[in-house]
């Protein structure tokens, strides 16, 4: 059937499903040409239902157990419901393909809620997992109040037992909780009064999401936003009362694969996994018309217009998206004068060069240019989106390089923005000073990689960077970018241990502990906090529990002066012997080597740990290129 | 779309679909006379999945009534005709 507009329960950024979709998922071997956790993860990235869902999470369990795929990051994810979770399981499991995750799902007997929170024998907190799914919506909250006088309903006893449910699975099972928004249903009892009368189900359901919107995120927890998504979807659409009736299915079945993709983003940004670059085509992606042929003063970009005001919220949604921290780029198949003259004089443009971190006009293929940009960026491949309203570029790219991400587009400008935004590929669980800085920072790699061409070695780049290092104590100031990090950094990350934003701040004020944040700033911007230390203090041994540095500084001779830092700190508490340990993962090879190179010997070699030594009294400062 | 000229047949064959695409892995063959207990997978879970592919493929909503009724493939044809009338 021939389908003219989508709405966002169709996930319209999707391909649409393969007709081949089920034979190429039998296809996937454990000895296929490719990692299989690819292969899953392109099938996962189409428009799937319940029925594919299924087949890919069968398959999933099918080929792990045979071998564990390299291409997949894995996750433990708890998940407690007042509704039925049977349709929820398989459809989250797939949809986490998308985003490179293994998902793995511990699920609670029906309506076991409280029970596996506070019993720290339950199911749940004995597997301790990484987060819990706290899928609960209004029914499964004592909002309603016992007696038949008014109110009928009343918030703060739900709220309270949230925030016990919250505490005890973090106390129990260390596992934050991912804290759902209730949507209000559709029946009002009064009308338009119903907002602004304590004891209405609209007032107490609004109650309950500002407290829990205030709560959430101080308790180190991750906030749902339900309610927007069945707004977005509609409310009257959301629910279905008689598949609730039916099967106790807490939404319309429709809308299960939007449900699952929302809970996924915030699982892969927490792993690290969100997107982090936006990379624009130009002739009707950011003006309509084809500057090459239409010329400078006939293409579509004023206001007024309604062709040029569809451009218009194109270019300010990608400003937007680069003032919270997404790095802009420019991939077009244009002369790159021409190009840029729109930039540099066209009045009704919003997104100016400056936004730009590299901007790729010419006549190659699209694929070549987004690996420049991706090297000239430092970033992955799979930190890209491509905007770009040609299906056939659209296919070439999702074809050579499936690790970008290609959103679909119809043929309507006027869809484009709320499509991108729609896609949730920048998704974040917190907002902190170094994401406001982030843009800059890239476009800060770009230069230095300028400047790098142009210097005859790599000590005369470094220093003409003039770059300088701050390092403090862990304090609250840091504490929220510290957590981040410590939850993010795969690559460079020699133990990989994972600690809670409740944690760190344990380790602010513990006495056995020595902890270093590190930031970096050079001439060409300042990277803000890139490295992380934790060491415990054994008299004149300091074991070095945590050592982790964002890529971005890579090359750089950073962590050699971090450890003259703790060398020199140790040293000056009495220390004799600085401890390290490397345990190997999947991710971390780029470490592998770290603890030799600065000069530790080896004590000790394990298949899950090798022990470090450096003697402190023989141990000679490294050359750097830091002021402090 | 001409949904209310759909012939009895023309009803079977997209019920046919839908059966293959929700019940894929099942071992079952296809005919008015289908019952459901001869489906291993149209347990409850399997009938409410049933249920919305039967809507979104006729364009048409069932009632809470209806729903009970669901039995077999003849009584599904039945009652989708009746909706499409």
């Amino acid at each position: 059937m021939a389908v003219n507009s989508f709405s966002i329960v169709d996930l319209p950024w999707l391909p649409r499903l393969s007709e081949t979709f089920r034979a190429q998922v039998r296809a996937v071997e454990p000895d296929s040409a490719s990692d299989w956790g690819v292969l899953l993860r392109q099938l996962a990235t189409q428009h799937i239902g319940l029925t594919q869902a299924i087949s890919l999470s069968q398959s999933l369990v099918r080929l792990s157990a045979k071998q564990p795929s390299k291409a997949l990051t894995s996750f433990r994810l708890g998940l407690v419901s007042n509704a039925t979770t049977d349709f929820l399981r398989p459809m989250l499991i797939a949809t986490a393909l998308r985003f490179g995750i293994a998902l793995e799902i511990i699920a609670a007997d029906f309506g076991q809620i409280m029970q596996e929170a506070v019993d720290p024998d339950s199911q749940l907190n004995r597997a301790k997992p990484d987060a819990v799914l706290l899928a609960i919506d209004h029914r499964g909250w004592p909002l309603r109040s016992g007696g038949s006088t008014w109110p009928p309903f009343d918030a703060a006893t739900a709220n309270a037992d949230l925030s016990l449910i919250c505490q005890s699975f973090r106390k129990h099972s260390g596992a934050i909780c991912f804290v759902q928004t209730l949507a209000a249903p559709p029946e009002l009892l009064f009308g338009s009064l119903d907002a602004a009368t304590p004891g209405t189900l609209r007032s107490a359901i609004a109650a309950f999401n500002a407290r829990l919107i205030e709560d959430t995120p101080r308790g180190g927890d991750v906030i749902v936003d339900i309610d927007w998504l069945a707004q977005s979807v509609g409310l009257d659409a959301w629910y279905d009362d008689r598949q609730w009736y039916l099967a106790r299915t807490p939404f319309a079945q429709k809308a299960l694969p939007l449900y699952a993709d929302f809970i996924c983003r915030i699982i892969a940004a927490l792993r690290g996994k969100a997107r982090k670059c936006l990379i624009l085509d130009l002739d009707n992606t950011l003006w309509g018309g084809i500057i090459g042929d239409d010329g400078i003063d006939n293409i579509a970009l004023s206001p007024g217009d309604p062709r040029g005001e569809a451009f218009r919220t194109i270019q300010s949604t990608a400003a937007d998206l680069r003032r919270r921290g997404v790095v802009l780029a420019v991939c077009s198949k244009n002369d790159a004068a021409t190009a840029l003259e729109v930039f540099r004089t066209h009045p009704e443009m919003i997104l100016k060069e400056s936004d730009i971190a590299v901007f790729m006009a010419n006549w190659d293929d699209k694929a070549t240019n987004i690996e420049r940009i991706a090297s000239q960026l430092e970033l992955g491949l799979d930190a890209m989106v491509l905007l770009d309203d040609n299906p056939a570029e659209r296919a070439q790219v999702r074809q050579a390089l499936p690790q970008v991400a290609v959103p679909e587009l119809d043929e309507d400008p006027s869809s484009y923005a709320r499509t991108l935004l729609a896609a949730g590929y920048f998704e974040s669980t917190a907002f902190t000073r170094e994401d406001l800085a982030r843009a800059e920072q890239y476009q800060g790699n770009a230069d230095r990689a300028r400047v790098l061409a142009g210097s005859r070695n790599l000590d005369d780049f470094l220093h003409s960077l003039q770059m300088r290092m701050d390092c403090s104590p862990f304090n609250a100031v840091g504490r929220k970018r510290i957590a981040q990090l410590i939850n993010k950094t795969n690559q460079f990350n020699v133990t990989t241990r994972r600690y809670t934003e409740q944690e760190v701040a344990e380790f602010e004020s513990s006495a056995q502990h020595y902890t270093l944040q590190i930031s970096v700033k050079d001439r060409f911007g300042d990277n803000g906090m890139i490295s992380v230390v934790i060491c415990t203090k054994r008299n004149v041994e300091w074991d070095i529990d945590t050592w982790l540095m964002s890529c971005r500084v890579l090359n750089r001779k950073v962590e050699e002066a971090v450890c003259n830092r703790i060398a020199r700190d140790a040293k000056a508490a009495g220390a004799k012997r600085l401890l390290g340990t490397f345990a190997p993962t999947d991710r971390n090879s780029i470490v592998r080597e770290l603890y030799s190179k600065l000069g530790f010997k080896l004590l000790d070699e394990q298949p899950t740990a090798s022990r470090w030594v450096l003697d402190l009294e023989s141990f000679t400062p490294f050359t750097v290129f830091f002021g402090e | 779309m001409t949904v209310a000229l759909m012939s009895n047949d023309k009803i079977l064959s997209t019920l046919q679909r839908v059966f293959a695409d929700i019940f894929e892995d099942a071992e079952f063959e296809f005919s008015p006379n289908l019952v459901r207990e001869d489906v291993k997978a149209w347990d409850s879970l399997g009938h409410i999945r049933l249920i919305a592919a039967i809507e979104e493929a006729f364009d048409i909503r069932l009632s809470i009534e209806d729903i009970d009724k669901l039995t077999s493939v003849a009584r599904i044809a039945a009652i989708v005709a009746a909706k499409l009338a």
